[in-house]
Protein backbone atom coordinates (compact mmCIF):
# COMPACT_ATOMS: atom_id res chain seq x y z
CA UNK A 1 0.00 0.00 0.00
CA UNK A 2 1.47 3.13 -1.24
CA UNK A 3 0.52 5.61 1.67
CA UNK A 4 2.32 8.37 -0.61
CA UNK A 5 -0.32 7.71 -3.51
CA UNK A 6 -3.42 8.14 -0.77
CA UNK A 7 -1.92 11.30 0.29
CA UNK A 8 -1.25 12.89 -2.63
CA UNK A 9 -3.21 16.03 -4.02
CA UNK A 10 -4.39 15.50 -7.57
CA UNK A 11 -7.60 15.93 -9.27
CA UNK A 12 -9.50 12.14 -7.64
CA UNK A 13 -12.69 13.74 -6.17
CA UNK A 14 -14.34 11.87 -8.72
CA UNK A 15 -12.65 8.86 -8.52
CA UNK A 16 -13.20 8.89 -4.81
CA UNK A 17 -16.66 8.91 -4.71
CA UNK A 18 -16.66 5.77 -7.75
CA UNK A 19 -14.64 4.14 -5.63
CA UNK A 20 -17.24 4.81 -2.35
CA UNK A 21 -19.94 3.69 -5.12
CA UNK A 22 -18.10 0.59 -5.92
CA UNK A 23 -16.98 -0.44 -2.14
CA UNK A 24 -20.97 0.28 -1.34
CA UNK A 25 -21.88 -2.18 -4.41
CA UNK A 26 -19.27 -4.57 -3.12
CA UNK A 27 -20.66 -4.85 0.47
CA UNK A 28 -24.22 -5.08 -0.93
CA UNK A 29 -23.05 -7.53 -3.06
CA UNK A 30 -21.32 -9.61 -0.19
CA UNK A 31 -24.74 -9.46 1.75
CA UNK A 32 -26.40 -10.75 -0.93
CA UNK A 33 -24.24 -13.59 -1.54
CA UNK A 34 -24.38 -14.05 2.18
CA UNK A 35 -28.11 -14.46 1.70
CA UNK A 36 -27.87 -16.82 -0.80
CA UNK A 37 -25.85 -19.23 0.85
CA UNK A 38 -28.13 -19.38 4.06
CA UNK A 39 -29.80 -22.98 4.34
CA UNK A 40 -32.66 -21.89 3.21
CA UNK A 41 -34.31 -21.06 -0.28
CA UNK A 42 -31.76 -21.65 -3.24
CA UNK A 43 -29.07 -22.51 -1.17
CA UNK A 44 -30.88 -25.61 0.42
CA UNK A 45 -30.84 -27.38 -2.87
CA UNK A 46 -27.57 -26.26 -4.31
CA UNK A 47 -25.99 -27.41 -1.50
CA UNK A 48 -27.82 -30.96 -1.00
CA UNK A 49 -27.61 -31.62 -4.42
CA UNK A 50 -24.44 -33.78 -5.00
CA UNK A 51 -24.29 -31.89 -8.66
CA UNK A 52 -21.24 -29.60 -8.30
CA UNK A 53 -21.92 -27.65 -11.68
CA UNK A 54 -25.32 -26.47 -10.54
CA UNK A 55 -23.70 -25.12 -7.19
CA UNK A 56 -20.60 -23.62 -9.22
CA UNK A 57 -22.97 -21.70 -12.37
CA UNK A 58 -25.10 -20.64 -9.19
CA UNK A 59 -22.36 -18.86 -7.44
CA UNK A 60 -20.33 -17.19 -10.50
CA UNK A 61 -23.80 -15.88 -11.21
CA UNK A 62 -24.09 -14.17 -8.11
CA UNK A 63 -20.62 -12.86 -9.17
CA UNK A 64 -21.26 -11.66 -12.02
CA UNK A 65 -24.40 -9.63 -11.26
CA UNK A 66 -22.79 -6.59 -12.03
CA UNK A 67 -21.78 -4.77 -9.21
CA UNK A 68 -18.26 -5.20 -9.51
CA UNK A 69 -16.21 -2.79 -12.29
CA UNK A 70 -14.49 -4.95 -14.41
CA UNK A 71 -11.20 -4.19 -13.28
CA UNK A 72 -11.88 -6.40 -9.99
CA UNK A 73 -10.56 -9.89 -10.03
CA UNK A 74 -12.88 -12.43 -9.85
CA UNK A 75 -13.30 -15.79 -7.83
CA UNK A 76 -11.50 -18.41 -9.09
CA UNK A 77 -14.40 -20.77 -10.66
CA UNK A 78 -14.49 -24.33 -11.18
CA UNK A 79 -12.00 -25.68 -9.09
CA UNK A 80 -12.62 -23.34 -5.82
CA UNK A 81 -16.12 -24.35 -6.71
CA UNK A 82 -15.79 -28.04 -6.12
CA UNK A 83 -13.77 -27.55 -3.66
CA UNK A 84 -16.40 -26.26 -1.82
CA UNK A 85 -18.16 -29.42 -2.10
CA UNK A 86 -15.57 -31.49 -0.98
CA UNK A 87 -16.14 -33.69 2.02
CA UNK A 88 -14.31 -32.41 5.36
CA UNK A 89 -10.38 -31.32 5.34
CA UNK A 90 -8.98 -34.09 6.78
CA UNK A 91 -5.68 -35.02 6.64
CA UNK A 92 -5.00 -38.51 7.16
CA UNK A 93 -3.89 -39.90 10.29
CA UNK A 94 -6.85 -37.19 11.97
CA UNK A 95 -4.79 -34.03 11.74
CA UNK A 96 -6.85 -31.25 10.03
CA UNK A 97 -5.60 -29.49 7.11
CA UNK A 98 -5.75 -26.21 7.03
CA UNK A 99 -8.69 -25.24 5.72
CA UNK A 100 -8.06 -22.33 3.08
CA UNK A 101 -5.40 -24.02 1.76
CA UNK A 102 -8.39 -26.24 0.68
CA UNK A 103 -9.33 -22.85 -1.47
CA UNK A 104 -6.32 -21.51 -2.65
CA UNK A 105 -4.83 -24.85 -4.18
CA UNK A 106 -6.67 -25.93 -6.73
CA UNK A 107 -5.57 -29.58 -6.71
CA UNK A 108 -5.98 -29.50 -3.49
CA UNK A 109 -4.37 -31.63 -0.44
CA UNK A 110 -5.61 -35.28 -0.24
CA UNK A 111 -8.31 -35.21 2.36
CA UNK A 112 -10.24 -37.53 4.94
CA UNK A 113 -13.62 -37.19 5.56
CA UNK A 114 -13.75 -37.70 9.21
CA UNK A 115 -15.19 -41.03 9.79
CA UNK A 116 -16.48 -41.83 6.60
CA UNK A 117 -12.80 -41.91 5.49
CA UNK A 118 -13.42 -40.42 1.79
CA UNK A 119 -9.93 -39.60 -0.05
CA UNK A 120 -10.81 -36.84 -1.81
CA UNK A 121 -8.42 -35.16 -4.37
CA UNK A 122 -6.51 -38.52 -5.06
CA UNK A 123 -6.97 -39.05 -8.75
CA UNK A 124 -5.92 -35.65 -10.74
CA UNK A 125 -7.04 -32.84 -7.97
CA UNK A 126 -9.96 -31.18 -7.80
CA UNK A 127 -10.89 -30.42 -10.89
CA UNK A 128 -11.14 -34.08 -12.24
CA UNK A 129 -12.99 -35.40 -9.02
CA UNK A 130 -16.53 -36.39 -9.32
CA UNK A 131 -18.89 -34.33 -6.88
CA UNK A 132 -19.93 -36.26 -3.85
CA UNK A 133 -22.36 -35.62 -1.27
CA UNK A 134 -21.03 -38.49 1.55
CA UNK A 135 -21.77 -37.60 4.72
CA UNK A 136 -20.10 -36.00 7.67
CA UNK A 137 -21.13 -37.48 10.96
CA UNK A 138 -20.07 -36.74 14.13
CA UNK A 139 -20.10 -39.69 16.64
CA UNK A 140 -21.21 -39.27 19.95
CA UNK A 141 -22.31 -41.85 22.84
CA UNK A 142 -23.73 -41.97 26.31
CA UNK A 143 -23.10 -44.80 28.28
CA UNK A 144 -24.49 -45.33 32.35
CA UNK A 145 -22.75 -48.18 34.13
CA UNK A 146 -23.41 -49.49 37.02
CA UNK A 147 -20.17 -50.70 38.42
CA UNK A 148 -18.80 -52.21 41.74
CA UNK A 149 -15.86 -49.75 42.50
CA UNK A 150 -16.08 -46.78 40.68
CA UNK A 151 -12.63 -45.62 40.82
CA UNK A 152 -10.72 -48.74 39.69
CA UNK A 153 -13.37 -48.69 36.88
CA UNK A 154 -12.48 -45.62 35.43
CA UNK A 155 -8.62 -46.88 35.74
CA UNK A 156 -9.54 -49.48 33.17
CA UNK A 157 -12.18 -47.38 31.08
CA UNK A 158 -8.86 -44.52 30.57
CA UNK A 159 -6.44 -46.97 29.94
CA UNK A 160 -9.18 -48.98 27.70
CA UNK A 161 -9.68 -45.71 25.79
CA UNK A 162 -6.06 -44.95 25.21
CA UNK A 163 -5.58 -48.44 24.13
CA UNK A 164 -7.34 -46.96 20.89
CA UNK A 165 -5.75 -43.88 20.95
CA UNK A 166 -8.13 -41.49 22.45
CA UNK A 167 -7.97 -39.64 25.92
CA UNK A 168 -10.02 -38.63 28.52
CA UNK A 169 -11.00 -34.75 28.70
CA UNK A 170 -12.91 -34.71 31.86
CA UNK A 171 -13.56 -36.53 34.32
CA UNK A 172 -14.98 -36.69 38.32
CA UNK A 173 -16.58 -39.48 40.76
CA UNK A 174 -19.31 -39.94 38.79
CA UNK A 175 -18.62 -39.38 35.61
CA UNK A 176 -15.85 -39.36 32.33
CA UNK A 177 -15.96 -37.58 28.99
CA UNK A 178 -13.68 -39.64 26.45
CA UNK A 179 -12.25 -38.39 22.89
CA UNK A 180 -11.64 -41.36 20.75
CA UNK A 181 -10.68 -41.53 17.19
CA UNK A 182 -13.67 -41.47 15.05
CA UNK A 183 -13.15 -44.51 13.16
CA UNK A 184 -12.35 -46.61 16.58
CA UNK A 185 -15.93 -45.11 18.18
CA UNK A 186 -17.91 -48.57 17.95
CA UNK A 187 -14.89 -50.99 19.02
CA UNK A 188 -14.41 -48.04 21.90
CA UNK A 189 -17.74 -48.57 23.23
CA UNK A 190 -17.87 -52.29 22.70
CA UNK A 191 -14.62 -52.13 24.87
CA UNK A 192 -16.00 -49.98 27.13
CA UNK A 193 -19.50 -51.63 27.49
CA UNK A 194 -17.78 -54.78 29.44
CA UNK A 195 -16.43 -52.54 31.92
CA UNK A 196 -19.62 -52.75 33.99
CA UNK A 197 -23.59 -53.82 34.26
CA UNK A 198 -25.11 -51.56 31.35
CA UNK A 199 -27.82 -49.46 32.43
CA UNK A 200 -28.24 -47.32 29.83
CA UNK A 201 -26.36 -46.77 26.23
CA UNK A 202 -27.55 -43.97 23.56
CA UNK A 203 -25.22 -43.28 20.58
CA UNK A 204 -26.15 -40.41 17.62
CA UNK A 205 -23.94 -40.20 13.94
CA UNK A 206 -24.71 -36.81 13.34
CA UNK A 207 -24.40 -35.46 9.92
CA UNK A 208 -22.83 -31.89 9.58
CA UNK A 209 -21.89 -32.46 5.79
CA UNK A 210 -23.98 -29.42 5.43
CA UNK A 211 -23.34 -26.96 7.82
CA UNK A 212 -19.90 -28.09 6.96
CA UNK A 213 -19.78 -27.05 3.06
CA UNK A 214 -21.80 -24.22 3.82
CA UNK A 215 -18.65 -22.82 6.01
CA UNK A 216 -16.67 -23.79 3.27
CA UNK A 217 -18.73 -21.73 0.95
CA UNK A 218 -18.90 -18.76 3.33
CA UNK A 219 -15.14 -18.71 3.86
CA UNK A 220 -14.63 -18.98 -0.04
CA UNK A 221 -16.51 -16.05 -0.43
CA UNK A 222 -15.47 -13.98 2.38
CA UNK A 223 -11.96 -14.78 1.19
CA UNK A 224 -12.67 -13.48 -2.57
CA UNK A 225 -14.09 -10.21 -1.00
CA UNK A 226 -11.00 -9.78 0.81
CA UNK A 227 -8.94 -10.03 -2.07
CA UNK A 228 -11.24 -7.48 -4.09
CA UNK A 229 -11.14 -5.25 -0.78
CA UNK A 230 -7.20 -5.37 -0.77
CA UNK A 231 -7.04 -4.43 -4.82
CA UNK A 232 -9.38 -1.66 -3.90
CA UNK A 233 -7.56 -0.56 -1.29
CA UNK A 234 -4.15 -0.64 -3.48
CA UNK A 235 -6.27 1.98 -6.07
CA UNK A 236 -7.56 3.93 -2.93
CA UNK A 237 -6.58 7.68 -4.49
CA UNK A 238 -8.36 9.14 -1.18
CA UNK A 239 -8.12 8.55 2.65
CA UNK A 240 -11.44 8.60 3.22
CA UNK A 241 -11.87 5.60 0.60
CA UNK A 242 -9.14 3.92 1.62
CA UNK A 243 -10.11 4.09 5.70
CA UNK A 244 -13.93 2.90 4.33
CA UNK A 245 -12.18 -0.11 2.57
CA UNK A 246 -9.89 -0.35 5.78
CA UNK A 247 -13.16 -0.72 7.62
CA UNK A 248 -14.43 -3.69 5.02
CA UNK A 249 -11.44 -5.60 5.48
CA UNK A 250 -11.40 -5.78 9.30
CA UNK A 251 -14.84 -6.69 9.20
CA UNK A 252 -14.19 -9.54 6.27
CA UNK A 253 -11.14 -10.66 8.22
CA UNK A 254 -12.92 -11.15 11.99
CA UNK A 255 -15.21 -13.19 9.79
CA UNK A 256 -13.35 -15.25 8.03
CA UNK A 257 -11.55 -15.67 11.14
CA UNK A 258 -15.07 -16.71 12.36
CA UNK A 259 -15.27 -18.90 9.95
CA UNK A 260 -11.98 -21.00 10.23
CA UNK A 261 -12.69 -21.04 13.94
CA UNK A 262 -15.79 -22.80 12.96
CA UNK A 263 -14.27 -25.16 10.77
CA UNK A 264 -11.35 -26.20 13.26
CA UNK A 265 -14.13 -27.11 15.45
CA UNK A 266 -16.20 -29.38 13.45
CA UNK A 267 -12.83 -30.82 12.04
CA UNK A 268 -11.84 -31.88 15.53
CA UNK A 269 -15.25 -33.58 16.40
CA UNK A 270 -15.34 -34.77 13.17
CA UNK A 271 -12.11 -36.52 13.56
CA UNK A 272 -12.59 -37.34 17.47
CA UNK A 273 -15.62 -38.82 18.63
CA UNK A 274 -16.88 -37.97 22.21
CA UNK A 275 -17.80 -40.71 24.21
CA UNK A 276 -19.31 -39.95 28.08
CA UNK A 277 -19.81 -42.65 30.67
CA UNK A 278 -21.75 -42.05 33.86
CA UNK A 279 -20.61 -44.51 36.60
CA UNK A 280 -23.26 -45.54 38.44
CA UNK A 281 -21.64 -47.13 42.00
CA UNK A 282 -24.71 -49.94 43.50
CA UNK A 283 -25.56 -49.71 47.08
CA UNK A 284 -28.34 -51.82 48.39
CA UNK A 285 -30.37 -48.73 49.44
CA UNK A 286 -30.21 -47.33 45.82
CA UNK A 287 -31.51 -51.00 44.57
CA UNK A 288 -35.28 -50.80 43.40
CA UNK A 289 -37.10 -53.55 45.10
CA UNK A 290 -38.82 -55.78 42.55
CA UNK A 291 -42.30 -57.02 43.71
CA UNK A 292 -42.21 -60.37 42.12
CA UNK A 293 -40.25 -63.83 43.35
CA UNK A 294 -40.11 -66.87 41.44
CA UNK A 295 -41.94 -69.14 43.58
CA UNK A 296 -37.86 -71.07 43.82
CA UNK A 297 -37.07 -71.39 47.46
CA UNK A 298 -33.04 -71.82 46.37
CA UNK A 299 -33.32 -69.03 44.20
CA UNK A 300 -34.06 -66.98 46.75
CA UNK A 301 -31.19 -68.38 49.15
CA UNK A 302 -28.26 -66.72 46.83
CA UNK A 303 -25.79 -64.33 48.19
CA UNK A 304 -23.45 -63.50 50.37
CA UNK A 305 -25.62 -63.35 53.29
CA UNK A 306 -26.32 -66.99 52.93
CA UNK A 307 -22.58 -68.16 51.89
CA UNK A 308 -21.20 -66.91 54.09
CA UNK A 309 -22.79 -67.74 57.21
CA UNK A 310 -21.02 -70.24 58.82
CA UNK B 1 -7.43 -83.37 49.42
CA UNK B 2 -8.90 -87.30 49.19
CA UNK B 3 -10.94 -86.18 51.92
CA UNK B 4 -12.22 -83.25 50.87
CA UNK B 5 -12.92 -85.23 47.61
CA UNK B 6 -14.38 -87.61 49.46
CA UNK B 7 -16.26 -85.98 51.75
CA UNK B 8 -17.89 -84.21 48.59
CA UNK B 9 -19.29 -87.23 47.67
CA UNK B 10 -20.93 -88.27 50.50
CA UNK B 11 -22.50 -85.33 50.85
CA UNK B 12 -23.56 -85.16 47.22
CA UNK B 13 -24.53 -88.80 47.82
CA UNK B 14 -26.42 -88.24 50.92
CA UNK B 15 -28.55 -85.40 49.76
CA UNK B 16 -29.12 -86.24 46.10
CA UNK B 17 -29.89 -89.56 46.82
CA UNK B 18 -27.02 -90.21 43.79
CA UNK B 19 -23.48 -88.92 43.32
CA UNK B 20 -23.96 -85.74 41.15
CA UNK B 21 -20.68 -83.69 41.35
CA UNK B 22 -16.96 -84.00 41.94
CA UNK B 23 -15.56 -81.40 43.70
CA UNK B 24 -11.75 -80.54 44.85
CA UNK B 25 -11.47 -77.56 47.44
CA UNK B 26 -8.25 -75.80 46.97
CA UNK B 27 -5.32 -76.09 49.38
CA UNK B 28 -6.04 -73.12 51.02
CA UNK B 29 -9.57 -74.76 51.97
CA UNK B 30 -11.20 -76.44 53.97
CA UNK B 31 -14.37 -78.32 53.66
CA UNK B 32 -16.84 -78.00 56.15
CA UNK B 33 -19.32 -80.65 56.92
CA UNK B 34 -22.24 -79.76 56.10
CA UNK B 35 -25.58 -79.82 58.13
CA UNK B 36 -28.49 -81.73 56.67
CA UNK B 37 -30.62 -78.57 56.47
CA UNK B 38 -27.94 -76.63 55.29
CA UNK B 39 -28.58 -75.22 51.67
CA UNK B 40 -25.25 -76.63 50.59
CA UNK B 41 -24.23 -80.00 49.51
CA UNK B 42 -20.76 -79.12 49.71
CA UNK B 43 -18.84 -75.90 50.78
CA UNK B 44 -15.30 -75.05 51.77
CA UNK B 45 -13.58 -72.05 53.81
CA UNK B 46 -9.91 -70.27 53.63
CA UNK B 47 -9.31 -69.75 57.54
CA UNK B 48 -10.40 -65.59 56.62
CA UNK B 49 -13.85 -66.56 55.18
CA UNK B 50 -13.63 -67.16 51.79
CA UNK B 51 -15.85 -69.27 50.88
CA UNK B 52 -16.88 -72.17 47.77
CA UNK B 53 -19.90 -73.69 47.96
CA UNK B 54 -22.36 -76.28 45.38
CA UNK B 55 -25.77 -76.62 45.39
CA UNK B 56 -27.39 -79.60 43.19
CA UNK B 57 -31.15 -78.47 42.79
CA UNK B 58 -33.04 -81.15 41.52
CA UNK B 59 -35.49 -80.18 39.35
CA UNK B 60 -38.21 -82.61 39.17
CA UNK B 61 -38.05 -82.23 42.95
CA UNK B 62 -37.74 -78.39 43.49
CA UNK B 63 -39.83 -77.27 40.50
CA UNK B 64 -42.78 -79.25 40.64
CA UNK B 65 -44.57 -78.58 37.32
CA UNK B 66 -41.95 -76.25 35.75
CA UNK B 67 -38.74 -78.90 35.49
CA UNK B 68 -37.29 -77.76 31.89
CA UNK B 69 -35.39 -74.29 32.52
CA UNK B 70 -33.13 -74.01 30.32
CA UNK B 71 -29.34 -72.78 31.35
CA UNK B 72 -30.18 -69.29 30.02
CA UNK B 73 -33.16 -69.16 32.16
CA UNK B 74 -31.75 -69.68 35.71
CA UNK B 75 -29.04 -67.44 34.59
CA UNK B 76 -30.84 -64.62 33.85
CA UNK B 77 -33.41 -65.44 36.96
CA UNK B 78 -30.44 -65.58 39.15
CA UNK B 79 -28.87 -61.95 37.13
CA UNK B 80 -31.94 -60.60 38.10
CA UNK B 81 -32.61 -62.18 41.48
CA UNK B 82 -28.94 -60.23 42.36
CA UNK B 83 -29.30 -57.63 40.51
CA UNK B 84 -32.84 -56.12 41.54
CA UNK B 85 -33.67 -57.37 44.68
CA UNK B 86 -30.20 -57.99 46.61
CA UNK B 87 -27.82 -54.63 45.68
CA UNK B 88 -25.43 -56.74 43.50
CA UNK B 89 -23.58 -54.77 40.79
CA UNK B 90 -22.97 -57.35 37.62
CA UNK B 91 -19.13 -56.99 36.93
CA UNK B 92 -18.68 -59.95 34.60
CA UNK B 93 -20.46 -62.55 32.89
CA UNK B 94 -18.66 -65.36 30.77
CA UNK B 95 -18.89 -69.05 29.30
CA UNK B 96 -17.60 -71.67 31.36
CA UNK B 97 -16.74 -75.50 30.85
CA UNK B 98 -16.65 -78.01 33.54
CA UNK B 99 -13.49 -80.70 33.56
CA UNK B 100 -16.65 -83.20 32.34
CA UNK B 101 -17.83 -80.86 29.23
CA UNK B 102 -20.74 -79.20 30.14
CA UNK B 103 -20.98 -75.83 29.16
CA UNK B 104 -22.02 -73.01 31.48
CA UNK B 105 -22.40 -70.04 32.79
CA UNK B 106 -20.36 -67.74 35.54
CA UNK B 107 -21.93 -64.50 36.97
CA UNK B 108 -19.29 -62.13 38.69
CA UNK B 109 -21.10 -59.62 41.00
CA UNK B 110 -19.46 -56.99 43.35
CA UNK B 111 -21.47 -55.91 46.45
CA UNK B 112 -20.32 -53.22 48.86
CA UNK B 113 -21.52 -54.14 52.52
CA UNK B 114 -21.10 -51.54 54.79
CA UNK B 115 -18.39 -49.99 53.29
CA UNK B 116 -16.23 -53.05 52.44
CA UNK B 117 -16.34 -54.42 48.74
CA UNK B 118 -17.51 -57.95 48.64
CA UNK B 119 -17.18 -60.64 45.55
CA UNK B 120 -19.55 -63.03 44.67
CA UNK B 121 -19.80 -65.31 41.97
CA UNK B 122 -22.10 -67.67 40.60
CA UNK B 123 -21.83 -70.61 38.06
CA UNK B 124 -24.04 -72.71 36.74
CA UNK B 125 -24.15 -75.68 35.13
CA UNK B 126 -27.55 -77.22 33.46
CA UNK B 127 -27.87 -80.96 33.32
CA UNK B 128 -31.12 -83.01 32.30
CA UNK B 129 -32.39 -83.13 35.74
CA UNK B 130 -29.95 -80.99 38.04
CA UNK B 131 -29.18 -77.38 38.23
CA UNK B 132 -25.48 -76.75 39.36
CA UNK B 133 -24.80 -73.83 41.19
CA UNK B 134 -21.29 -72.92 42.16
CA UNK B 135 -20.96 -69.83 44.48
CA UNK B 136 -17.58 -68.31 45.29
CA UNK B 137 -17.41 -64.86 47.84
CA UNK B 138 -16.20 -63.37 50.66
CA UNK B 139 -14.10 -59.70 51.13
CA UNK B 140 -12.71 -58.74 47.70
CA UNK B 141 -9.17 -58.27 49.17
CA UNK B 142 -8.96 -61.71 50.41
CA UNK B 143 -10.81 -63.39 47.49
CA UNK B 144 -8.60 -61.85 44.64
CA UNK B 145 -6.01 -63.68 46.60
CA UNK B 146 -7.38 -66.94 46.15
CA UNK B 147 -9.19 -65.75 43.08
CA UNK B 148 -6.70 -67.94 40.64
CA UNK B 149 -7.33 -71.33 42.64
CA UNK B 150 -11.19 -70.98 42.96
CA UNK B 151 -11.17 -70.40 39.31
CA UNK B 152 -8.99 -73.62 39.23
CA UNK B 153 -11.87 -75.47 41.36
CA UNK B 154 -14.52 -74.76 39.33
CA UNK B 155 -12.63 -75.49 35.85
CA UNK B 156 -11.58 -79.03 37.86
CA UNK B 157 -15.63 -78.98 38.63
CA UNK B 158 -17.31 -82.11 37.54
CA UNK B 159 -21.01 -83.25 36.43
CA UNK B 160 -21.63 -86.95 37.22
CA UNK B 161 -24.57 -88.07 35.26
Amino acid sequence: MNLESLFAPGPRAGSSGALLLCLFALLASACSMNRYYQPAGGYDEAVRSSDGEQLESETVAASDSGWFSSDAPRAPRAPQARAAMAPAPMAPGGVSAPVEQSFVADAGPTFVAGPASNPVGEKGGAASEKPRSSPLLIYTGQVVLAVFDVTATQDRALATIESFGGYSSQRNAQQMVFRVPAEKFREALDALKKLGDVLRLDWAAQDVGEEYRDLQIRLKNNLDMRERLLVMLAGAKEIEAALAVEEQLERITLEIERINGQLRSLQDRLAYSTISIQFSPIAVTQVPKSDYRLPFPWLNQLGLEFLMQL
Amino acid sequence: MRNALLLALLCASALTGCTTFKMTAPDSMVVLNEAEYSNYQWRSTTPDGVILAVKVIEQSKEEGKNPSGTLDFWTEAIRLRLRTQSGYALTEAADVTAKSGEKGKQLRFGRDDNGVPHVYWVTLFRTKKFVHVIEAGGKRDLFEKQQKAIEAAIADYEVVQ
